[in-house]
């Protein structure tokens, strides 16, 4: 069918980043968490067991993000900048701000009627906000305490907030305005860290710290009623199943350790205590974050950068290594170069070549002309690039900085951005109403461009004809599209790991589709996803 | 490894020994502990009681609660007639309905997914279908008089084996097709044995039923293949740890293995002894504190569980397929304090001129010299395994200061404890040159060498010719590093320092080759070096901390001459690939293929 060349580029020098928090929506089935960076990434997890990466979206340097809450499809975050933002997962920016009393915010929680969010900050405040329809609005801030809140939850009523601080555990009654503080005692002269907490229907706190225990809370009398030492360092996040009847926790050591409610029989009646249960050694660094779905599969990651999906029964780990995001890497087909993003400058290198043309697969050809870094493209020193793309004969470089969009002439060598005058708006296009542009994609020539939108309807418009056809929808999400350079037929991949081709000038799915493409190929039903698509 | 018994630990107690009927199985790692008053559920792996359930003190539990596999409940005999059935999440059980019947019940046993109920009567019947009869009597095959003393299922061979007690304590042995209603046996066996009275019993699920008599005999009858005439069947072995004139309990591991307690015959308390009846050895044996007569001892997934006064003891075990492998030197605990068997010899020199086999030709017997052999033959050997035996020869010969001897001993055993090697060669080390010099006969050794390199010190070796071939023996001589580890400390450091500097002369001046021939004491350069990367090991913190000259200069040679050897040996890997090349025909490539920052490869699809 075809003789290639791969080039093998491990000059890119990409760099993954820790995972610093994650939270998970039931409703929707997206999961959000931020790396080290500052970057949000959203993961589309309708798919069974293939999650993939549906938006990025980017930090900066003095960005970081600290907590992360869904409510009813909408991201807030918060973090050491001392804001709680709201996220527009349309366009990727930030929809709303709002400043929090007490400076840097360590921590975010939802209260069970989602018409409440509180934030934990350094300066030991807790901050209430209401959520309106088109952002959040301050409520109102509890007493300050002594010490930063670095971990913070609701009770199912809305009447309780649990914190979690330095030595400390604190339980906010909101109706009589009265705080309860859960001490460690003074038996030890060592300093307790509560990483994180957890509050059940039943009043029982859960607590995580940096002893290596989790504790669990007679909220009503503030003492502990079982300590199990799940970690020999610290534990630095919990989550607590729906059933209420396990919770997991991880931490400094690499697992994640589900502890269970059971029960015992004493003389003096039944007994309930809470027993280490299943660990998961997944990880190999520490693990920071863990969210719970509520059919009891587990999302965590941390340093190691991976986010790993684990559940059981059956035992079953999938595990995602962070990737370079989209747009990080564009192909220049024609004119053989790739063009490379860092954080702040591209590169565009020129491919080597081989003089030998044949052999068999797999063979490591000869370089007779290796590569050669042709540019090197810097920008201002407090911007980020988030996105690059080459034409195919690398004569203009796009990319965008802090959302405006530059372009880059080659030959001869000039910057040209959106709002110059040279550049005209020669055609507008447009989607459905309420929807917004995910990916695209368009054949060599430009005359056709095909749209991936919010809704994962993929729409393909004939940029000559002025026309545009909506593909058939179908059941999974959809993860790459493409466009053949020469039969301009549209190849759309989903989640599922099924490959559509269809026929933009019959309107309908091409033969070789229906006859080959209807069943997904074994090597592809392997945990993976395509995420993009090459002619 | 031979099967063993692991350290004792404590399960639970709460109970008084009296009241305490018996251990079964529950799901997972849990069983049910029954006592007259209450049912326990207990987690063996948490030590925790999960559950337990009580009756009233006028509706005792007469007999263990067992699990019925099929319906998860907990089936239970509550004074002697009623049959009480619950499940786990069961509060109350006194709430819960009894089944009632009209003849005794002596035991409930579980086969597979069946729960069987064992009436007074003998007549054994399915729970299902004898719930659905409760009604009907069951007259069961024993006769007024008699009692059932021992009743176990074996489940591959679907039999029941069945011993009852006559009045006169006599005892007679059924063994019954098992089927859904057990109540007809055709004929029945006596078991008895002259002057004995049975004192353990234990049927196998390999269809071998193993007894124990007060005389201390043991005897295996295999239920398939011998005639039921001639029990109590083949005797396996006397028993010497236990004093089998009490009651003991036996105990079935594995097809191979029985653990047997009983009385400890040398002490108080009692003793678990885990017995290989393949070879008829005590491989493991466990004291605990207090014997009860009859014992009470059940088997578990997690280990053997003993009733030791009011508490529970759990004793973990291991065992493995019994071969010869496996059992060799491990009859130690059974011949502790006792003379150890004859064990044959073929001697060079053996005036009886017996015939030797051809398999021994080459066993540790053979081939000694008159000395060593008198030596090896007064020493008690027992089944002891060569190593075991080494160390007893070479102590006995340090003690005695026997050098030529222990020579002798290093050459012709082969399994030498690395502990033997140390001690040996720590004396050798005190030893001067002087007492080496013609005990045999050995090559001269060019004492010293002038080195290669320029403005360094003559090399020298530190010991004589004879001593240094007395240690050459000890040098060439296989080990393990992490034991020999542990007993390089007992070598002084100024020893060591000898040492060093002995290696160091073998390996600089090429005395230790890389291959060396057959007959070359001397050891090889790997051996050498493995031997001098140890002793830098166990000594790091005195070689760094010195301020002598001579060792930083020794230390600084050593480098030297190990630097040299590497860079020479990275060379060698150049060339490795070159004559790969040539020996293919392959062209010589420059590149190194698919590791580069940057690499081109080729896909062919077709």
């Amino acid at each position: 069918m075809g003789e290639y060349t791969i080039h093998n580029v491990r000059f890119y020098d990409f760099e993954p980043k820790a995972i610093q928090c994650m939270t998970y929506e039931d409703e929707t089935n997206r999961l959000a968490l931020s790396r080290a960076d500052g970057t949000v990434e959203i993961w589309n997890c309708n798919c069974q067991s293939r999650p993939f990466l549906e938006l990025v979206i980017y930090g900066d340097d003095g960005c970081s993000v600290e907590a992360l809450v869904w409510c009813r499809g909408r991201l807030f975050s918060a973090g050491l900048h001392g804001f709680a933002l709201e996220y527009d997962l349309t366009t990727g920016g930030i929809k709303s701000r709002i400043a929090v009393t007490g400076g840097p915010t360590w921590c975010l929680a939802l209260s069970a009627d989602r018409q409440k969010l509180a934030a934990g900050t350094e300066g030991g405040y807790v901050c209430i906000f209401n959520v309106m329809d088109d952002g959040i609005l301050y409520n109102k801030t509890l007493e300050k305490q002594e010490g930063r809140i670095l971990n913070i939850c609701w009770h199912r009523n809305g009447d309780y907030i649990v914190t979690g601080s330095v030595n400390c555990i604190r339980l906010w009654s909101l109706k009589e305005g009265r705080v309860m503080r859960c001490s460690f005692g003074q038996g030890s002269s060592q300093e307790i860290i509560v990483w994180c907490v957890g509050i059940l229907d039943d009043m029982t706190i859960v607590s995580g710290d940096s002893r290596g225990k989790t504790c669990f809370w007679n909220a009503e009398l503030g003492t502990i009623t079982d300590a199990v030492e799940t970690h020999k360092a610290d534990v630095l996040c919990l989550t607590v199943c729906a059933d209420q009847k396990s919770v997991y926790v991880a931490g400094v050591d690499p697992v994640i350790v589900q502890i269970s409610r059971v029960q015992t029989g004493a003389k003096k009646g039944r007994k309930e205590c809470w027993v280490k249960s299943i660990q998961r050694s997944i990880h190999t660094h520490d693990i920071r974050a863990l969210a719970l779905t509520n059919d009891n599969k587990v999302y965590s990651g941390g340093v190691d950068t991976v986010l790993a999906l684990s559940y059981y029964p059956p035992k079953t780990v999938f595990r995602f290594p962070s990737l370079p995001y989209p747009g990080s890497i564009s192909v220049a087909g024609e004119a053989e170069c790739i063009l490379l993003r860092y954080k702040e400058h591209l590169e565009l290198w020129q491919l080597g070549k081989s003089s030998q043309a044949d052999g068999p697969t797999g063979l490591f050809l000869p370089i007779s002309q290796d590569r050669i870094k042709l540019l090197e493209i810097h920008c201002h020193e407090d911007e980020l690039i988030d996105w690059c793309a080459v034409s195919p004969q690398a004569v203009w470089i796009a990319y965008i900085v802090k959302g405006k969009l530059r372009i880059f002439q080659f030959y001869p060598p000039k910057i040209i951005t959106m709002s110059d005058l040279e550049v005209t708006l020669e055609s507008e296009l447009t989607l459905k109403p309420g929807r917004s542009v995910i990916q695209m994609n368009s054949n060599p020539d430009g005359s056709v461009l095909v749209v991936l939108d919010s809704q994962h309807m993929v729409t393909a418009f004939n940029l000559d004809q002025g026309s545009s056809t909506t593909l058939p929808s179908y059941s999974s999400p959809v993860t790459a599209i493409g466009v053949h350079p020469v039969t301009r037929d549209i190849v759309v991949v989903y989640a599922d790991m099924m490959i559509k081709e269809y026929d933009l000038a019959m309107q309908k799915y091409t033969p070789f589709c229906r006859s080959f493409l209807s069943t997904c190929s074994s090597d592809l039903t392997k945990r993976n996803s395509i995420t993009q698509c090459e002619f | 490894m031979a099967a063993t018994l692991l350290s004792t630990s404590f399960l639970c107690s709460d109970f008084h020994p009296k009241n305490l009927i018996g251990v079964t199985r529950d799901k997972d790692e849990h069983l049910l502990i029954t006592c007259k008053g209450n049912v326990k559920l207990y987690n063996v792996v948490d030590r925790r009681e999960v559950r337990s359930w009580t009756t009233k003190s006028w509706h005792p539990f007469t007999s263990a609660a067992v699990r019925d596999p099929v319906s998860d409940n907990v089936v239970a005999v509550i004074k002697n007639t009623n049959i009480s059935q619950w499940s786990h999440a069961e509060d109350d059980i006194d709430k819960v309905k009894r089944r009632s019947f009209e003849t005794s019940i002596h035991q409930l046993l579980v086969s597979g997914d069946i729960v069987y109920i064992v009436f007074t009567s003998g007549q054994v019947e399915e729970l299902t279908t004898a719930l659905n009869s409760r009604k009907a009597p069951k007259p069961g095959f024993l006769t007024e008089g008699e009692s059932i003393s021992y009743v176990e299922i074996i489940k591959d061979a679907k039999r029941i084996v069945m011993v009852v007690e006559k009045k006169d304590g006599s005892l007679k042995l059924f063994h019954l097709q098992l089927t859904d209603s057990v109540s007809m046996a055709s004929s029945s066996y006596s078991l008895a044995l002259k002057d004995a009275r049975l004192t353990g019993i234990c049927a196998l699920s390999s269809s071998k039923l193993i007894t124990i008599w007060s005389t201390g005999e043991l005897f295996c009858f295999d239920l398939r293949k011998d005639n039921l005439e001639k029990l109590p069947g083949q005797h396996l072995v006397q028993e010497k740890c236990i004093n089998t004139s009490k009651n003991s309990k036996i105990l079935e591991l594995s097809a191979t293995h029985v653990a047997i307690f009983g009385l400890d015959k040398r002490d108080e308390g009692g003793l678990l002894v885990l017995r290989d009846i393949k070879f008829d050895v005590v491989t493991s044996s466990r004291k605990l504190k207090m014997y009860q007569n009859p014992p009470q001892a059940w088997v578990s997934s997690e280990g053997v569980i003993v009733a030791e006064g009011g508490s529970l003891a759990l004793i973990p075990f291991i065992v493995q397929e019994s071969n010869l492998a496996t059992v060799f030197g491990s009859k130690v605990s059974e011949t502790r304090g006792t003379s150890s068997e004859a064990c044959h010899s073929w001697l060079e020199n053996d005036s009886t001129n017996q015939i030797v086999p051809k398999e021994a030709m080459d066993t540790i017997f053979c081939k000694m010299s008159k000395e060593l052999s008198e030596i090896v033959q007064s020493l008690s050997r027992g089944a002891l395994s060569e190593s075991l035996f080494v160390s007893d020869v070479v102590s006995h010969m340090i003690e005695k200061k026997k050098l030529l001897l222990l020579d002798e001993a290093m050459d012709k055993f082969s399994n030498i404890p690395e502990s033997c090697l140390i001690d040996v060669l720590n004396l050798y080390m005190l030893c001067k040159d002087m007492e080496f010099e013609e005990l045999c006969k050995y090559p001269i050794l060019q004492m010293e060498f002038e080195p290669l390199e320029e403005d360094t010190d003559k090399i020298k070796c530190p010991f004589g010719s004879g001593k240094a071939h007395f240690i050459n023996g000890i040098l060439n001589k296989p080990f393990t590093d992490v034991q020999l580890l542990k007993d390089l400390p007992k070598i002084s450091f100024d020893n060591a320092l000898s040492l060093i500097q002995y290696l160091h002369y073998l390996i600089t001046t090429g005395e230790a080759e890389q291959i060396p021939a057959e007959d070359v004491r001397v050891p090889s350069l790997h051996q050498a070096s493995y031997w001098l990367s140890l002793l830098l090991d166990v000594n790091y913190h005195q070689l760094v901390m010195t301020s002598e000259v001579s060792i930083h200069r020794l230390l600084l040679s050593c480098f030297t001459q190990v630097t040299n050897m590497r860079k020479f040996l990275e060379g060698l890997v150049d060339t490795e690939h070159l004559f790969e090349r040539v020996i293919k025909a392959k062209s010589l490539s420059k590149q190194s293929e698919g590791y580069g920052m940057y690499t081109l490869e080729r896909l062919v699809i077709t």
